[in-house]
């Protein structure tokens, strides 16, 4: 983090001046370590320093994107000069409103803490990555191999500055790690795993999180095919993840200004069962996304977008505010190659009153949805918020675990999904992801298998 | 000004000899017994359109190298974005002192590799107009307008790469190459009567983008406007397990996914496929021939040399059911003793490279398309795939389905939406009864452990016998 970038940064923005615009510099840096075993033997050791300068010109209501890696001085003048090109391409947009720039303010969290560097030796980095796969591999004996395991260490830091006179820092660290296994019995294989996230190495629990893993792909070794039916489904807090990232989009103001928001014209209704509420926190410590400020140097700030079930607000940066003529939320994402985005920090659902168990026994026969082997991608249309998702998880009867089922596809639309839930659980899951979410027990969903 | 000192920057990338030579010196300094280094300066920019008007440019440029060791089967991988002579030995020398063994290996001189680029370039992507890129979005966003009144948002796109990459080996091969790739695509978004539904579609080659000049955008735009208006009015897809036809093109993923990535060395090495010590061994149905070619002229995923400076080649992965080959990079190589087929790929310098596909596909039989919807008394024509995934330990595969349809008493009838398919590859290669003499190819970005790099699919019309659909209880 050498101040170069200031020297760099102050010439282009001479330059900028000159030509009548406004700039702003978002750099990205980082040092990372990654380590894997595969049958006992070291098997990838990478090792990688990342530096990354996007430039934003702001040309009127025009804005223009260019970036690069190469930090000499003659690659900034040529990045910045892209960037201005490009702005001035989009000729129909310089006479909208002018697009306004982060001012500089007070920050009263930096949140310095997430900075933690440990000196940790090599000898111990390199143990974890071995236990991960040594100790999943022990920890069943239908753990067949650990095929996906690795230990990454992460050091990275994030700059903005613009013409107006902003210019901030943030720098984290983190150890992060994964083990999947491939578990075989008889002519049945099944693969699954489990990561963490930590910016403590001494909290890292390779035995707890080996066994999990081991846990996880052995569960379902059993399954049998499901039938078809309309059932009530208990979404396990870390498959619930996907149900806020279905709606994710539909909560950016960006997707408004697009044309393509499923929750268009719904401010202020009711979209979803009194008993779900959702928040933006961007100071949630336990959320991977805790962050100072935004992507264009915006303080940070706490939103609510759903209460008890009615829509609140809408996820906006400083553009999409001002031609939604909506508040501004300080939620501008982007990295240093794409363009001006809106994005969510940590999305929070607020917490049930229902254990697991008691969920469990909601209903005298529901699916516990534990996994969808194929992600978001592999059947959610954003457009109508519909979703056929390929899917497993076991039988619940009687508030009892009856058996194991795969090969069925779950299926609905989001907005119903939200106006049908029956229950929240009372915790999130462990593991630090952006998004929390307890268990969420949804009625009425299609299960469609080949049995 | 900018455009010329970005072509001078492009084209004045190659590091020297002497240099290289000297970090591969330093790679090899502590024992490793293989080295190679990467260079990569990459250009790309993409353009794209929302409400009627140019919305968003961007350009980037990609810029670093990365040193690779072996120790015996393990890998050292090492980035930097410093390209001189003082930040490549430095990364060469990290990288060695991670470990050191007791192996003896001296780096070969280098020798440049001579190979013919097979693929047409016109202008580079930026000297080119932009109005003309501006006209060809605009275009399309036209056509879809005029198409149907239900539009609600077009969304066209143009993305463009140039790529210079330089790799040099203790073995000796020194060898560098110029890739460009364009790709065009658009997303419409329509409402009727409050249902509202989206269709995308894209193109795309390896070679600058002048080819867009003459392609049919209105076959194009009128496709995926149509198709997303046919949707707003689609019943949900039946569920159980049934005949499906498989139509040609982006329908090859099926094959890409489930069975494709099973015969990468990555995972084959791993013991991690369903495909460990099949060769030789029969497969699929007989009728099914598999190849992966990185030698089709202006292919979407084809090359010259792969990212580890070999040249690319058309290898056969299946024939006529038995399986024939895998699909090898050097480390796949070491580790599975098979030779190395020119598949080294990766996203950028910031991945090590792995064993991936380029231009897949099963090749053309002698089915007729007629014949093989008049066999099907009850099933799902599946026009155009979505996403899908597969888990290359199981060969478990699940996809959506963008566009299908009922095949009811041999006839193609209404249109479904929400339909997966689900199944495991090595089943699924055993029910392909038909296949069609029609092979188109398809363009797509594929994403796995070196990165997301374009790679084609593609395949005749294929019939499987029974697969599990996916769709909705009523």
């Amino acid at each position: 983090m050498s101040d170069l970038l200031k020297e760099r940064f102050d010439e282009l923005k001479t330059q900028a001046q000159k030509d009548g615009v406004q700039i702003e510099l978002l750099v990205v840096g980082g040092e990372s370590l990654s380590l894997c075993y595969q049958g006992g033997k070291m098997d990838e050791f990478e090792s990688s320093q990342t530096q990354s300068a996007g430039i934003r010109v702001i040309d009127g209501g025009a804005q223009g994107y260019a970036s690069t890696e190469n930090f000499s001085p003659e690659a900034f003048r040529r990045t910045y000069s892209a960037a201005l090109e490009n702005a001035r391409m989009l000729v129909d947009k310089k006479s909208e409103a002018p697009i306004p720039l982060a001012k500089t303010a007070k920050i009263a969290d930096l949140m310095e803490d997430l900075y933690r560097p440990q000196d940790v030796s090599m000898d111990r980095k390199l143990a974890v990555a071995r236990d991960l796969e040594a100790l999943t591999i022990a920890a069943d004996s239908r753990v067949h191999k650990v095929p996906y395991s690795g230990f990454s260490e992460s050091d990275g830091w994030v700059r903005v500055m613009n013409s107006a006179g902003l210019d901030l820092t943030h720098r984290r660290t983190s150890f992060s790690g994964h083990a999947y296994a491939l578990a075989k019995e008889g002519e049945v294989s099944k693969i699954s795993g489990e990561s963490f996230y930590e910016r403590d190495f001494e909290k890292i629990d390779i035995p707890e999180l080996a066994s999990e893993a081991a846990r996880r792909a052995t569960a379902r070794l059993a399954a049998r095919p499901a039938k078809t039916e309309k059932m009530m489904v208990l979404w396990d807090r870390r498959v619930a993840r996907t149900i806020l990232q279905m709606l994710e989009d539909s909560l950016s103001g960006e997707s408004l200004v697009e044309n393509t928001s499923l929750l268009k014209g719904r401010l202020n209704q009711t979209i979803a069962s009194s008993l779900f509420s959702l928040m933006d926190d961007p100071f949630d410590r336990r959320g991977a996304g805790v962050r100072p400020f935004d992507s264009e140097g915006c303080v940070s700030q706490k939103t609510t977008l759903i209460e008890k079930g009615e829509l609140k607000s809408f996820l906006t940066n400083l553009e999409v505010a001002q031609k939604l003529e909506m508040p501004h939320t300080a939620n501008a994402s982007r990295s240093p190659g794409s363009s001006m985005s809106v994005g969510s920090s940590n999305l929070v659902v607020g917490l049930g009153t229902s254990s697991r168990d008691e969920l469990l026994k909601k209903a005298p026969r529901m699916l516990l949805l534990t996994d969808l082997t194929g992600g978001l991608h592999a059947g959610y249309r954003a457009a109508s918020g519909d979703f056929s998702l390929p899917a497993e998880g076991f039988l619940v009867e009687n508030g009892e675990i009856t058996g194991a089922v795969d090969q069925f596809v779950l299926s609905g639309n989001v907005l119903e999904l939200l106006k049908n839930v029956v229950a929240l659980g009372d915790a999130y899951d462990q593991k630090a992801s952006s998004l929390l979410i307890p268990d969420v027990l949804v009625s009425d969903l299609s299960v469609a298998g080949g049995a | 000004m900018e455009r010329e000192s970005l072509k001078s920057t492009i084209e004045d990338m190659i590091i020297q000899p002497s240099i290289l030579q000297k970090a591969l010196d330093a790679a090899l300094s502590t024992g490793a017994d293989f080295a190679d280094i990467f260079i990569e300066e990459t250009w790309s920019s993409s353009m794209s359109f929302m409400d009627r008007k140019p919305d968003r440019a961007l350009v980037g440029e990609i810029y670093g190298a990365g040193v690779r060791l072996f120790f015996g089967h393990e890998i050292v991988y090492v980035t930097t974005n410093d390209l001189s002579e003082a930040g490549l030995i430095r990364a060469a020398k990290k990288a060695a002192q991670t470990k050191t063994s007791q192996a003896s290996v001296s780096p070969q001189a280098l020798h440049e590799s001579q190979f013919s680029n097979v693929h047409r370039f016109g202008m580079k992507p930026w000297e080119r107009d932009r109005q003309q890129k501006i006209k060809w979005l605009q275009n399309l966003d036209q056509i879809a307008r005029q198409r149907s009144s239900l539009v609600t948002q077009v969304s066209p796109s143009l993305l463009e790469k140039f790529q210079r990459i330089q790799v040099a080996n203790s073995q000796g091969l020194l060898a560098s190459d110029e890739r460009a790739y364009s790709r065009m695509g658009m997303q419409v978004h329509v409402e009727n009567q409050g249902v509202k539904e989206g269709f995308h579609d894209n193109v795309g080659h390896m070679g600058t983008s002048e080819l867009f000049e003459s392609y049919d955008a209105k076959g194009l735009a009128e496709n995926v406007t149509d198709k997303a208006v046919m949707l707003t009015t689609a019943k949900f897809a039946p569920a159980g397990e049934m005949p499906v036809l498989i139509d040609n093109a982006f329908g090859g993923v099926i094959f890409h996914e489930a069975c494709g990535h099973g015969l990468e060395t990555t995972a084959v090495a791993k013991d991690a496929s369903v495909f460990c010590g099949m060769l030789g061994q029969k497969v699929a149905h007989e009728s099914v021939t598999a190849i992966d070619d990185g030698t089709i002229p202006q292919g979407w995923g084809s090359l010259n040399i792969d990212d580890e400076g070999r040249p690319t080649q058309k290898t056969v992965l299946i024939e006529k059911g038995i399986l024939k080959s895998y699909i090898v990079d050097e480390m796949g190589s070491r580790q599975t003793g098979f030779a190395p087929t020119g598949s080294g790929r990766r996203q950028n310098y910031k991945y090590a490279p792995a064993s991936r596909m380029r231009n897949t596909y099963i090749a053309a039989g002698t089915d007729r398309f007629e014949d093989m919807v008049r066999d099907v008394d009850y099933g799902i024509y599946a026009k155009k795939m979505g996403g899908g995934s597969v888990n290359p330990g199981t060969g478990d595969f699940n996809f959506a389905v963008a566009e299908a349809y009922i095949v009811r008493n041999g006839r193609i009838e209404e249109p479904v939406k929400g339909a997966t398919l689900i199944g495991r590859g090595i089943d699924a290669l055993k029910k392909i009864e038909k296949v069609s003499s029609d092979l188109q190819l398809a363009t797509g970005m594929c994403g796995s452990v070196s990165g997301s790099i374009p790679a084609a699919v593609g395949q005749p019309q294929i019939l499987v016998s029974s697969l599990l659909v996916g769709g909705r209880a009523g």
